[in-house]
């Protein structure tokens, strides 16, 4: 701390200090630009999708028309549950049962890993153990996929353990074991950073009392450690759910077609049916789906802000 | 087993934890770095179509002497490096905003506006939509929009971490320096700042990490001078996986697992 005194260097400088320590000057300063880059950059950009998926062709200057949305769910065989007729219905539908199946599985995985974090690792491994867990969710997700393929194809490293324990080749990859596999694989994280940080808190005595008191290892997790435990896997499960329900490269990759999910065919729209309308509204039925989610949980009482405290990632 | 091992048996005690919980634990491990490890073996493996249990260097000398994988990494360290500065200053400015000034009172929306929505909303949503909205104004697809795109993309994380370290700051240090005659600048230039170097760091290091392996936005607003690694990987994986897409991998891994880990160590 060498704070040079700045007497002497003139009045100007003096009064811009002083206007400038004003409250409302330094909160606009500091926000003012961010909050403009934000819209501009962010923003519009994603409104534009709204605006696209009501114009027939070009935004503005073509009719404005519901038509892409009528596509999505076309209100006649809607209204006579024909399925069939309705191909992104059901894919919408398969993304968000993919989604639900990834985030139980997510939550199972996270039990007791996070258990044996909280509870039980030694003092002096747990922060390296959980940077462990912690350093994958900064690691590109892309590379983290696509190792699966060598792992889960015909010949790949479960096959071939398999063959050679004389057992029948399963198959893992190009359909919805691959998407499933690979999204539990790189969501996984979102589960277990917001379920650690509530079994670390948990109080071991209560546990333990338990235990003394004669509850089975089955009943003290029942009525101990799940419902004290149930915040953060609620957050977490959240994050998970909202985040497969938007997966685009996991299925894409490892998916095949029974493993394909909603994101692409809206990629689709854009990449190679240049039908922007349309895929702006497949968009847009996709950000209501994943807002929505968010808005239902908030309101049921899920604390979303357990679900980003530890981690963030890059996804 | 010794006596007291007996008889702490008996007695039922939970010192440790019970074998399942500890292979469950260890399962999960293997599950988080297994894939991890496979990459790394197979851009060791002589193999081309699966492994054959020969090592070779044969794909790390094919990935030095193809430029097109070169440039890749060094236009993507290059988009990296803008984007940690440009995403650090701002989020250093926003955090003193958000977790600082008086004004305004209500920061609950403009924290939901700043940061909540863009960590919320998928990314490959946003991607599409920066697509659009580049092509609109005739800027097309290159640098530029990967650059905006990822600011975008690594702000918010970048704020989070720089206003958690504004929230734990000791104000007391700050009144100190003004009280002995150091004006606000000198306080912010010598006090302020070198207590959130830490976290200032981090968010550095995750906006250029993140912004490394970001794939979804670039993938939309790349184009044919600009294409970085990932969205070069993802071609490569697409069409029939060669294994020079391990090697330059595992250099992607080897920087990544560096700076995610130094970051994640500064920002405890």
């Amino acid at each position: 701390m060498s704070g040079e005194p700045s007497h002497g260097r003139g009045g100007v400088r003096d009064r811009l200090l002083e206007w400038s320590d004003s409250e409302v000057f330094k909160g606009s300063v500091s926000l003012g630009p961010v909050l403009a880059l934000l819209t501009v950059f962010y923003a519009i950009p994603v409104a534009l999708l709204l605006v696209y998926s009501v114009f027939a062709g070009d935004a503005f200057e073509s009719p404005l028309t519901l038509e892409h949305f009528a596509r999505f769910a076309d209100l006649s065989a809607v209204l006579s549950l024909s399925w069939g007729d309705l191909p992104y219905i059901r894919l919408l539908a398969r993304s968000l049962g993919i989604a639900v199946v990834v985030t139980v599985i997510s939550l199972a995985i996270s039990y007791p890993i996070t258990y044996y974090l909280g509870q039980h690792a030694p003092d002096r491994w747990k922060v390296l153990l959980v940077m462990l867990v912690i350093i994958p969710f900064w690691t590109s997700y892309l590379i983290r996929t696509y190792a699966w393929i060598p792992i889960l194809s015909s010949n790949g490293f479960i096959n071939s353990a398999l063959g050679f324990l004389g057992l029948p080749a399963l198959p893992l990859l190009n359909n919805y074991v691959g998407t499933i596999v690979g999204l539990v694989y790189v969501f996984v994280p979102f589960t277990i950073l917001p379920m650690y940080a509530s079994m670390d808190g948990l109080d071991s005595h209560l546990i333990e009392a338990a235990r003394d008191l004669g509850a089975s290892r089955w009943r003290v997790f029942r009525e101990v450690i799940f419902p004290l435990t149930l915040p953060g896997a609620l957050a977490g499960g959240l994050f998970v759910f909202i985040k497969c329900a938007a997966a685009y490269v996991t299925p894409a990759l490892l998916g095949g077609t029974s493993g394909r999910m909603f994101a692409q065919v809206i990629e689709t729209q854009f990449g190679s049916a240049f039908n922007w309308n349309f895929g702006a509204a497949l968009s847009v039925i996709l950000v209501v789906v994943v807002l929505g989610s968010l808005y239902v949980a908030v309101r049921l009482g899920v604390d979303v802000k357990r679900g980003r405290g530890l981690g963030g990632g890059g996804l | 087993m010794s006596v007291a091992d007996g008889i702490r048996d008996r007695l039922g005690s939970e010192d440790g934890p019970s074998p399942g919980l500890t292979a469950a634990t260890a399962l999960t491990y293997l599950f988080l770095y297994g894939p991890i490890l496979v990459v790394v073996l197979m851009s060791f493996d002589a193999g081309r179509y699966g492994l054959r249990g020969e090592l070779t260097f044969e794909w790390y000398a094919n990935m030095a002497g193809r430029s097109d994988l070169i440039d890749a990494l060094l236009l993507s360290v290059q988009i990296g490096l803008v984007v940690m500065v440009v995403s650090t200053v701002l989020a250093v400015v926003a955090a003193f905003g958000l977790a600082r000034f008086e004004w305004p009172r209500r920061k609950g929306p403009i924290a939901t506006y700043l940061v909540f929505v863009p960590l919320t909303l998928p990314i490959i949503i946003y991607g599409i939509g920066l697509f659009v909205f580049f092509t609109e104004l005739g800027v097309g697809r290159g640098f530029v929009p990967i650059v905006i795109g990822h600011v975008m993309y690594t702000f918010p994380f970048a704020t989070l971490v720089v206003a958690a370290g504004v929230i734990d700051l000791d104000r007391t240090l700050e009144e100190a320096a003004m009280d002995l005659g150091a004006d606000p600048v000198t306080t912010f230039r010598e006090v302020t700042l070198p207590a959130l170097a830490p976290n200032v760091l981090a968010a550095a290091l995750f906006s250029f990490t993140l912004s490394f392996d970001e794939f979804l936005i670039s993938f939309f607003v790349s184009g044919a001078g600009a294409i970085p690694l990932p969205v070069r990987i993802w071609g490569m994986v697409r069409a029939d996986i060669e294994p020079e897409v391990y090697a330059i991998s595992v250099v992607v891994l080897i920087i990544s697992i560096t700076i995610a880990g130094l970051a994640t160590r500064l920002r405890r």
